[in-house]
């Protein structure tokens, strides 16, 4: 009984054991297969293809499951499964009517959706399906199948874990492959359109570069293009001013001019602003003299501002240097922008205009420049955006008193560009002051010696000169040609730089002008030429360029082609003399005799081709007696003062009579001294008054006041060069 | 009941007399499994010994849980469809359902419990899905057993637990605070002791004994937040119930964790809601 018990007790023991060693060999064996899945090597399956792959979990799960044939279903481009790989490969067939069967029945779609095995029978009835999903966390990639003999019932489950971890393994080394092969694909790609890219931005850059070359080169043509009609325009009307026109005549001239003016001044505004903001503007540096620069820039502003009755002052501190270094045109822009500005916003009061130097010892030079007006001034906001481009205090602003809104911008932008500030302060109601703080260089003595010596304006009168005039516009060449030979010269033209040159062979000439841009041979090439004749034969004729481009750069290339000075479009008649005048002056004695006709002859208006002052016919008159030629002359400027007080009053009260009487002395001395600018000028007011047509006495009584100056410093020049 | 002298964890999940111990069929169920040998049908040969267990696993197979394009007739087709792993965790689910008996009526019903349990499986499932988890059951059946060792509790101490119950409406604070408080540990605490006990996997026992702390599970953290997750869904929801009736608060991170959008919250929730009523009645209902 005890050794039964004992015998079965064995027995249960010995089975028992037997269990745990199967239990425990069978956990070896699935380790053993589960640890063989790094079998898998990315790297490898990545040369060999997905084929290596699938050989490699075949072998796997032989081991585990004895399948008689396995395949994988792998997920084509239309989502559809295709048999990638089978094994034994005439098992092909089979499989496909196997997996259309489970496609069918829904055990396939099933599948594809669980991440265990789907053990079901086949169609085979001998044999069992399983179907396995090869899936990762992201995706479905295929379908493991493999087929075994017996049914399923009797399959066992032990293994189906192990499985599951196979075909996963499976899955994801068929994903690395396949994120491997992409990844190498973008890489290719990306690399291919880099180089498209960088292709393409390499066009975009030539592209911009040319399309900013081609803007500069418009940006010069176009000032080129708009100042030649706008030239033609201002010039003809002057010249027109000059002839005999009736009253309503005269006041539709002066309308065109004033337009003419109004626009010119537009589109230097833009040109200059397009021009600081393309970089373009370039600073020069020159002696000057500072009181001049102030009396020449603001003497337009300044009869304005007076004719219209608002007290104009100019005030330059004792401190400040006479002579400083520095772009005198840039300050004269700047200020003639601010004056400007104070005279179109004052109505009446005053503008004064003041110059400092800050107490700054050690500092470099400093200049205070301060323009206060009494005008209508404004708010602290607008003050804040006055000083950006196209802003004026409110739209209302342009309506009553025009403009482009640029003057205060290029004047910031100016200044900014000398490296000094500008800055604003205005009450609305009383009136506003602009400060602008320049930096200047203390010109050296040489060059102070130089500007003090130079011939003020107005400079005397030039001699009948032979001037070789060379432009390639014919409104250029007529509005150039008239002024000059009304100033009583003889003039050649040429319409190109070679015409020009070939004229200069031939004839004997004392001035050329050349303008920049001509057909054929411009004239930077045409004064090389000229001047490499000259070394041949010896001489220097001045050359005067013409040119719209008053950059400094410009001008260096003139004077490095061997020109001698140069003179801006559009022409002004009397910048035109002047330069000429002083040309001539260097190979003429300033007393040239005159004919008498001419000057005695009241031309109306057109008096800047006569001189201020005939020397000659005075001391004729006083029979060669040069010694009393200051006595007179002076005794004839102390009178003038008198009648100018007065005739100050009679236009005030628009009093006829007193005008035609005062105008009348006037015209009547400036005869006898032989003044005959100042006498042409009487005589217009005289004519105006005695009419009774004009109301125009406020611009001519300035100019009279105008011509009496000039005549003043005129003389001052001759009574002190002849005296001595 | 001395009230003066702690119970420890231990003490309270070792009285034999008190605290269930695993249903016998599951546990052969789980030898079959992992024994070499054993098919397919030796596996649905134990499961059809218990044929109120067959009846529920072959209603919970056709159910929307699983939505079968055919009818599931037999075990063996279960085992095969379902898959082995799922199986036995839906076992282990329904036969724990039977275990807890004679639990106060006034401290909670079973059919409420239940309700909540289920609600809390159904989401933690869904919520599985979506982090695209392989074996789905596995959460399901955590679910379940989240709460069970409030039944334990309830079992044990029923006098504490309506005393901790009253506090706990009276101060609005969750029930599990006042466990932790008056016994130093709280209700998934003894829980994951007792699934511990059970031999059960700790892939199940740790996310139970974490489910109020799921970011201090150190094996399966990422299951135990989809769990505290799940559990407030249900709370949330309303879906039965506990004992504890506040919401417990969101661990800061458990969240983010499932990187779910907040958009496809109300599509998990219409989930929930919809297998709700059908796999409790599965799980729980008479069966027929």
């Amino acid at each position: 009984m005890i050794r039964h018990r004992l015998t079965s007790d064995l027995q249960t023991l010995t089975e028992r054991v037997r269990f745990l060693e199967e239990t425990n060999q069978h956990y070896v064996t699935l380790l053993d297969i589960v640890a063989a899945c790094s079998d898998f090597p990315s790297s490898m399956a990545e040369l060999l293809g997905n084929e290596h792959i699938f050989q490699t979990a075949f072998a796997l799960t032989k081991r585990l499951i004895p399948f008689e044939a396995m395949a994988i279903f792998m997920i084509d481009d239309e989502a559809d499964f295709k048999l990638s790989w089978c094994e034994p490969a005439d098992s092909r067939e089979q499989f496909e009517s196997e997996v259309s069967t489970a496609i069918q029945s829904g055990s396939f779609s099933w599948a594809i959706n669980q991440n265990h095995p789907i053990v079901n029978p086949a169609a085979d009835p001998e044999r069992t399906l399983v179907l396995h999903v090869l899936a990762t966390h992201s995706r479905i990639r295929g379908m493991f199948v493999g087929l075994l003999s017996g049914s399923h019932v009797s399959l066992a489950v032990s293994t189906l874990s192990a499985l599951s971890i196979i075909v996963t393994y499976t899955a994801f080394a068929l994903e690395n492959t396949a994120l491997y092969a992409m990844l190498r694909d973008h890489l290719h790609n990306m690399e291919q359109k880099v180089q498209e890219r960088t292709a393409e931005l390499e066009t975009a850059r030539t592209l911009a570069e040319m399309a900013t070359k081609a803007k500069s080169v418009f940006l010069a043509t176009m000032s080129h293009e708009i100042r030649t009609p706008m030239n033609g325009i201002i010039g003809m009307a002057e010249l027109l001013s000059g002839t005999t026109l009736d009253n309503e005549q005269q006041r539709y001239l002066s309308n065109i001019t004033i337009s003419a003016d109004n626009l010119m001044e537009i589109i230097n505004d833009i040109l200059d602003f397009s021009k600081i903001e393309a970089g373009r503007m370039e600073l020069a540096t020159h002696a000057f003299n500072l009181s001049d620069l102030l009396d020449t820039a603001l003497l337009p502003l300044r009869i304005k501002a007076e004719s219209g009755g608002v007290t104009f002052q100019v005030n330059i501190a004792d401190n400040c240097p006479a002579v400083i270094s520095g772009d005198s045109s840039k300050l004269r822009q700047i200020l003639v922008n601010l004056v400007g500005n104070a005279v179109k916003f004052t109505r009446q009061g005053s503008i004064t205009v003041h110059c400092t130097k800050p107490d700054s010892p050690h500092a470099p030079l400093q200049l205070l420049f301060s323009v206060s007006d009494t005008g209508i001034g404004m708010s602290p906001e607008v003050c804040k955006r006055i000083f950006h481009p196209f802003i004026q205090a409110d739209s209302s602003t342009s309506r009553s008193y025009g403009g482009t809104g640029l003057g205060l911008a290029i004047s910031r932008k100016l200044t900014d560009l000398m490296g000094g500030n500008i800055s604003v302060e205005s009450t609305p109601g009383s009136g506003s002051t602009f400060s602008v703080l320049l930096p200047f260089d203390i010109a050296p003595a040489e060059e102070v010696t130089a500007v003090a010596a130079q011939p003020g304006s107005p400079v005397p009168p030039s001699a009948a000169l032979t001037i070789l005039l060379a432009d390639d516009v014919p409104i250029n060449q007529e509005l150039a040609r008239i002024i000059l030979e009304k100033a009583g010269h003889a003039v050649s033209v040429a319409s190109n730089g070679l015409e020009a040159v070939e004229l200069f062979k031939k004839g004997r000439f004392d001035i050329v002008l050349m303008d920049m841009q001509m057909p054929e041979m411009d004239g930077l090439q045409a004064t090389r030429a000229i001047r490499a004749l000259e070394t041949g034969k010896g001489g220097h004729i001045p050359i005067i360029a013409m040119t719209a481009n008053v950059q400094e750069s410009d001008r260096e290339k003139c004077r490095e082609a061997g020109m001698d000075s140069f003179i801006s479009k559009p022409l002004r008649r009397q910048t035109l003399t002047e330069m000429i005048s002083r040309f001539s002056a260097k190979f003429h004695t300033p007393d040239r005799p005159a004919t008498p006709d001419r000057l005695l002859k009241p031309d109306i208006t057109d008096t800047s081709d006569l001189p201020p002052f005939s020397r000659n016919e005075l001391l004729e008159r006083l029979g060669g007696s040069v010694e009393l030629l200051p006595k007179f002359i002076g005794m004839f400027i102390n009178s003038l003062s008198e009648p100018l007080l007065k005739l100050t009053d009679a236009i005030e009260n628009d009093s006829h009579d007193d005008i035609h009487r005062l105008a009348h002395t006037i015209k009547g001395s400036a005869a006898n001294i032989s003044a005959p600018r100042i006498m042409n000028a009487a005589t217009v007011l005289d004519d105006m008054a005695r009419n009774n047509t004009s109301r125009d006495y406020h611009r001519q009584f300035h100019l009279l006041k105008t011509e009496c100056d000039t005549f003043i410093h005129f003389v001052g020049d001759i009574t002190s060069t002849s005296t001595i | 009941m001395p009230a003066n002298k702690p119970l420890t964890l231990e003490e309270l999940l070792s009285d034999i007399s008190a605290v269930p111990s695993l249903p016998l069929l599951y546990s052969r169920l789980d030898e079959a499994i992992n024994h070499p040998r054993s098919s397919i049908g030796d596996i649905a040969k134990v499961l059809s010994e218990d044929q109120g267990l067959t009846a529920r696993i072959l209603k919970l197979a056709n159910s929307p849980l699983f939505g079968y394009f055919s009818k599931i007739d037999t075990i063996t087709q279960a085992v095969t469809i379902i898959g082995i792993q799922q199986v036995r965790d839906l076992a282990l689910a329904i036969s724990v359902m039977g275990l807890f008996k004679g639990i106060p009526e006034d401290l909670i019903t079973m059919e409420r419990f239940w309700r909540h349990s289920i609600g809390s499986a159904l989401a933690a499932r869904v919520l599985a899905t979506s982090q695209r988890e392989s074996n789905l059951e596995r959460f399901f059946v955590a679910g379940i057993l989240h709460d069970i060792g409030r039944l334990v509790l309830f079992i044990r101490l029923p006098e504490l637990c309506r005393e901790m119950i009253e506090i706990s409406g009276k101060e609005h604070r969750c029930l599990y605070e006042i466990e932790r408080e008056r016994l130093g540990f709280d209700h998934a605490d003894v829980g994951g002791g007792l699934l511990r006990r059970w031999k059960l996997p700790l892939r199940v026992a740790e996310p139970v004994e974490f489910h109020h702390r799921s970011n201090r599970a150190e094996q399966f953290p990422r299951e135990s937040a989809v769990l505290h997750c799940a559990n407030l869904l249900a709370h949330a929801l309303e879906l039965g119930g506990s004992g504890d009736n506040s919401v417990p608060p969101l661990i800061d991170g458990s969240w983010e964790h499932l990187a779910i959008s907040p958009f496809q919250l109300s599509h998990i929730v219409a989930q929930i809601d919809k297998q709700l009523n059908e796999i409790t009645t599965a799980l729980y209902g008479a069966p027929s």
